[in-house]
């Protein structure tokens, strides 16, 4: 865990943060020379200078040695509040959630009711009625926290029920307490040991404020806020007595909040938002066709080569059917055409679309050639639409992004035209069944006659006797259509030409029925002997997992599965002529 | 020959919704029952009924001639007796652990020969190597895994359990061709031998239909 | 599908009464803070009252009239229905109702919180649409600078800076907090630091999710400027969760507030609270406390059934 977090930019700033205020604190008072508590009435309130880094306080007392003073007592109680906390959550929540019955319910409903109190509130109560001093301070910090672990606990605890893994190993047979400790109880440490952290900068702060009001700590011992109190009445003159207090303060809490964030991202492993970058240059090449790439080359920010030079051509008025495993690449070349590829990721070749070089297009060109250009149909429509939105808003979408009212009765007349009932259309997308939101998102996508319609498995989240009902819907609406899916056979029936793609590469080209007759590249006939059939022949899998694109070995990359190897497919790299890409086609 | 799993006018509501009506069937060892049908219509709440994973409402579940819900639980034959595919894949292994561990998790049931660490490594590495996917380190975790790896995974685990009742939900709905078709051949080989049943849940009837040697139409 | 649906009635009822079960539980641990605290109640109210050396008669004749007999059910009893008629009890330095002594200082609390919570959600919005129409731009990072700076830096030091460096050195003679509008600008900005910059992290987080969501992707694919797609698909859809989290963030307002109070010497009862700690002074701390658990529990209850009404999706699934 401190080896990830090391290896994290923010864990690692998080950590040496941490790690420096706790050396202040250790090594700090027995390396300065002067007392915290000795009064020096000669010396009172000088600037800071060589003998007294930080200058002196009220009293003559060396600033510096009563700030590393301070940093002991506060970090002490930081410390305390923080492993109490923690643990009080971990084991009331996890005990609570395990047991279950009669012991949670209550459990439970104490730590809501807790949830539902301000913390900072109970704790400055329960000091007020306990008495000032650090002490009684960790204690009524410690009563107001602890219910927040024991919830993320309680949860982790409880929701393991519904975890597959989890199923999976009550029906193996494995015991619940094995369960417990070895699926369940490592994920809750770590939840609740984030949620400990997220809260300790928050700790840290309250921690400061009620020292500051004089509810910590009292003198002549240190601590951080009360020495921010202390100056309180010199300040005017001697502003610098903030410095060094407020410095340690704020290095506690940036150490925290570091920390959280970076054990938040390393426990969570949604990838992280891609940051800018530049773009390779293109060549420019012209093109006919509605859509021409030529040499198309795309690399992610994160190394992987998603695109390795693809040549296609999509003649106005036929569709093109890219056809692959997931991970071929496919969707990589859906996303160039339609530009929305992440920040940083380099494109290398060009793409044409009715003639105009799509990728040298400005932000401005761009954006107003969008739904002119090219049209896009998503893979899930529910998740295409925006859910607060009704489905009259998404078809009539495309005229008003781009500021412009629909021409009147155009909407009504394309909804009727697709077999919407004109009637619903205020009604929210999840009130329709999927076909019909995915025939409106045809209808959004094709609404300015775009020269090319991308569509990335349109159909792959609806039964299937639908999806030959919108697949035909989507043809005959778009000029011309780019359909990416992983299902060779519906691909063929739907589409002029095929491209199939492996490794981010074109590997087999033609018309839809010769390939699908006579495929010539073994891929291909590997992928037809893997796709379904109505007659219910059996299936034939692949052996082997397409290769990674980070790091290509030479030679075709799908010559470690294939069974028509030869010589020369180990070294050398074979390149698509006559429409294959193979050593030894069929 | 007795069934592996009958199940006698079964049927299961949440609240005021209905998940599933009454439902009777039986699968004898060695079948794939194929089940199909619309969204909603109980597909998944059959499988969790088939499973013991709950307990049905009216009717009896029995796995091989015994009931399963004599007593306060669920009783099976011995551990492992059912294991589960499930639709994701990713979640379905434990995310922080190797995927040896997971897949031979089974093999530490009570009663079973909870081999050492080594031996788990070795033997998760014999089933990998089995299913044409020794390409992949065991010492691998689930998260540097693609779907399709992951799904393939999770079916070895539950034939290592030697289970005598695959049930699987929608396994390859998320998946390509290519890892459909390796699914389905893994459930294919495991009841060949005629000591595995199993039921499989799809929407993708051609699918189905190339896998299953009866299949039940939920509509 | 295994999850019971609640009509929105039932659930508004629901939430309701998770309120009242939280405020009940507030009024238990307020009113066991006097079995926590040391010391004789009774003494010192008639300290209080200026009997130095009381007698046991008298001291047992005060027991009785601050309902201090009979078992902790029964105590418990009394003083909820007291403090539900706003009957909190005396001070135990100045001798006069606590309900007097916080009503006075009541209202010059409520304004600083509310200039503060509007500031601070202003401020919030602003920061992060900037940010999350261009993440990892320049804006987006000085949006991130500013608020992490707020985040790490206490808001009273701030307020001492503001106050002691750049007001105070100022020297012209001008009143500076008199718990009046025309004075809040500058403790409801310190009290608002830290809140706004969180709410503003949250917000952005939520508007970049928003915007990975397939949707979005569609707009911008049909020419959808960053700014439309921001504010007409990803800004409706953080506002909820927007409105929920500057709901809870009250809670850190009602924190600060004693320690911005102190420092801007605002005749608040924030600062009445913290001179009654300090002089031991339990009966103002109850009433302080109890005052402030109501506030955010009734602050938490509008905003969870405001953010039910807002969110059709949350209406709607429940048919």
């Amino acid at each position: 865990m401190i080896r990830r977090l090391w290896r994290h930019r923010a864990g690692r700033a998080g950590l040496a943060l941490a790690a420096a205020v706790v050396l202040l604190a250790l090594l700090g008072p027995l390396a300065w020379p002067y007392q915290p508590d000795l009064p020096d009435y000669a010396r009172q309130l000088t600037p800071p200078d060589a003998r007294h880094w930080l200058g002196t306080d009220a009293a003559g007392r060396d600033q510096l040695a009563r700030v590393l003073a301070g940093t002991g007592t506060s970090l002490t109680a930081v410390a305390a509040v923080f492993a109490l906390t923690a643990l009080i959550g971990l084991v009331v929540g996890a005990v609570a959630g395990f047991l279950g019955g009669p012991v949670d319910a209550v459990v439970g409903r104490t730590i809501d009711v807790l949830l539902g109190l301000p913390p900072q509130i109970t704790a400055l109560a329960i000091v007020g009625a306990l008495g000032v001093g650090t002490g009684n301070l960790v204690v009524a910090l410690v009563l107001a926290g602890w219910a927040y672990p024991a919830r993320i606990a309680r949860a982790a605890v409880l929701g393991s029920h519904r975890r597959l893994d989890v199923l999976a190993a009550r029906l193996a047979g494995i015991g619940r307490w094995r369960i417990l400790t070895g699926h369940v109880l490592p994920g809750a440490v770590t939840t609740v040991l984030v949620a400990a952290t997220t809260t300790a900068g928050e700790t840290v702060l309250t921690l400061a404020g009620l020292s500051f009001l004089g509810l910590g700590a009292q003198p002549p011992a240190a601590e951080l806020g009360q020495l921010l109190a202390d100056s309180q009445s010199s300040l005017v003159s001697s502003p610098w007595l903030l410095i060094g207090p407020t410095a340690v303060i704020a290095a506690m809490v940036a150490a925290a909040m570091l920390t959280a964030d970076a054990l938040a991202d390393i426990t969570d492993p949604a990838p992280a938002p891609a940051r800018a970058g530049r773009r390779a240059r293109a060549a420019r090449t012209g093109g006919d066709g509605a859509l021409v790439a030529t040499g198309l080359s795309v690399r992610y920010p994160d190394g992987t080569h998603a695109l390795r030079g693809v040549d296609l051509t999509l003649a106005a008025g036929t569709a093109l059917a890219v056809v692959g495993e997931s991970g071929c690449g496919k969707t990589t070349l859906a996303r160039t055409v339609l530009r929305l590829l992440p920040a940083g990721t380099a494109i290398g070749g060009a793409v044409h679309v009715a003639g105009r070089d799509l990728l040298h297009l400005d932000r401005r060109a761009l954006r107003r050639s969008r739904g002119y250009l090219v049209g896009y149909v998503a893979q899930d429509p529910y998740a295409a639409c925006d859910p607060l939105r009704s489905l009259g808003h998404h078809v009539a979408a495309p005229w008003r992004v781009h500021r412009r009212r629909p021409p009147a009765g155009v909407v009504r007349d394309r909804i009727a035209g697709l077999g919407i009932d004109p009637g619903r259309l205020r009604d929210r997308p999840h009130r329709w069944s999927g076909g019909m939101v995915q025939r409106a998102t045809i209808a959004a996508a094709t609404a300015h006659r775009p020269a090319v319609t991308v569509a990335d498995e349109p159909t792959s989240a609806l039964d299937a006797g639908l999806a030959e009902e919108v697949l035909a819907t989507l043809r005959g609406a778009s000029s011309a259509l780019l359909l990416v899916t992983h299902d060779l056979r519906l691909a063929a029936a739907h589409s002029d030409r095929v491209a199939v793609m492996y490794a981010g590469r074109i590997i087999e080209t033609g018309r839809s029925g010769d390939v699908l007759d006579a495929p010539r590249h073994p891929y291909t006939a590997a992928l037809l002997a893997a796709t379904p059939r109505p007659d219910g022949t059996p299936v034939r899998g692949l052996p082997g997992s397409p290769p990674s694109l980070r790091d290509l070995p030479a030679g075709c990359p799908f010559a470690p599965r294939c069974d028509r190897r030869v010589a020369d497919c180990a070294s050398r790299e074979p390149t698509l002529s006559d429409g294959v890409a193979c050593w030894n086609p069929r | 020959m007795t069934a592996v799993v009958a199940a006698v006018g079964i049927s299961r509501r949440y609240g005021p919704v209905t998940a599933l009506a009454e439902l009777s069937l039986a699968v004898a060892p060695g079948q794939i029952l194929g089940v199909t049908g619309p969204s909603g219509v109980g597909k998944s709440t059959l499988l969790r009924l088939l499973a013991g994973l709950e307990r049905p409402d009216t009717g009896h579940v029995a796995y091989a001639g015994e009931p399963a819900w004599a007593g306060r639980g669920v009783r099976y034959p011995r551990p492992g007796y059912v294991m589960p595919v499930f639709q994701n894949p990713t979640a379905s292994l434990n995310p922080r652990w190797p995927i040896w561990r997971s897949l031979t998790e089974p093999l530490t049931a009570p009663g079973r020969e909870r081999p050492g660490r080594a031996r788990r490594r070795h033997l998760a590495a014999e089933w990998l190597a089995r299913a044409h996917l020794d390409h992949i380190d065991p010492d691998t975790r689930p998260g540097a895994l693609s779907g399709g790896q992951c799904q393939r995974v999770a079916v070895l685990r539950a034939l290592v359990a030697r289970p005598a009742l695959i049930v699987a939900d929608e396994p390859t709905a998320r998946q390509d061709v290519i890892t459909a078709a390796a699914t389905s051949q893994l459930i294919a080989a495991a009841t060949a031998a005629g000591t595995a049943a199993a039921v499989v849940v799809s929407h993708d009837r051609a699918w189905l239909a190339g896998l299953a040697h009866q299949i039940v139409d939920l509509a | 599908m295994g999850r019971r649906l609640l009509s929105p009635a039932r659930a508004g009822l629901r939430r309701l009464g998770q309120a009242a079960a939280t405020l009940l539980a507030g009024s238990v641990l307020v009113w066991a803070l006097l079995a926590l605290a040391p010391g004789d109640p009774a003494r010192r109210v008639l300290e209080a009252g200026n009997v130095t050396n009381p007698t046991a008669a008298q001291v047992e004749a005060k027991r009785a009239e601050l309902g201090l007999t009979g078992g902790p059910a029964r105590r418990y009893g009394r003083w909820l229905a007291g403090a539900a008629r706003g009957d909190l009890g005396v001070s135990w330095v100045t001798g006069r109702p606590v309900r007097d002594e916080l009503g006075r200082r009541l209202p010059a609390t409520l304004r600083l919180a509310a200039a503060a919570v509007g500031l601070g959600a202003v401020a919030a919005l602003a920061l992060a649409l900037l940010a999350a129409a261009a993440p990892g731009r320049w804006p987006d990072t000085a949006a991130r600078v500013l608020s992490t700076g707020a985040l790490v830096v206490p808001g009273f030091v701030v307020g001492l800076v503001v106050l002691h460096v750049v007001v105070l050195r100022g020297a012209d003679l001008r009143v500076i907090a008199d718990g009046r509008w025309a004075t809040v600008l500058l403790p409801a900005a310190t009290l608002a630091l830290a809140p706004a910059a969180a709410w503003s992290r949250v917000l952005r987080a939520d508007l970049l999710r928003a915007a990975g969501s397939g949707h979005v992707d569609v707009a911008r694919a049909r020419g959808a400027s960053t700014w439309w797609a921001l504010t007409r698909h990803q800004l409706p859809h953080a506002l909820v969760q927007f409105l929920t989290v500057v709901g809870t963030g009250v809670a850190a307002l009602l924190g600060g507030a004693p320690v911005v109070e102190t420092v801007y010497t605002w005749p608040g009862i924030g600062a009445y609270a913290v001179a009654g700690i300090a002089s031991r002074d339990l009966p103002v701390v109850q009433g302080y406390a109890l005052l402030a658990i109501a506030a955010y529990v009734a602050v938490s209850l509008s905003v969870d059934l405001a953010a039910a009404a807002l969110d059709p999706r949350v209406a709607e699934r429940r048919r």
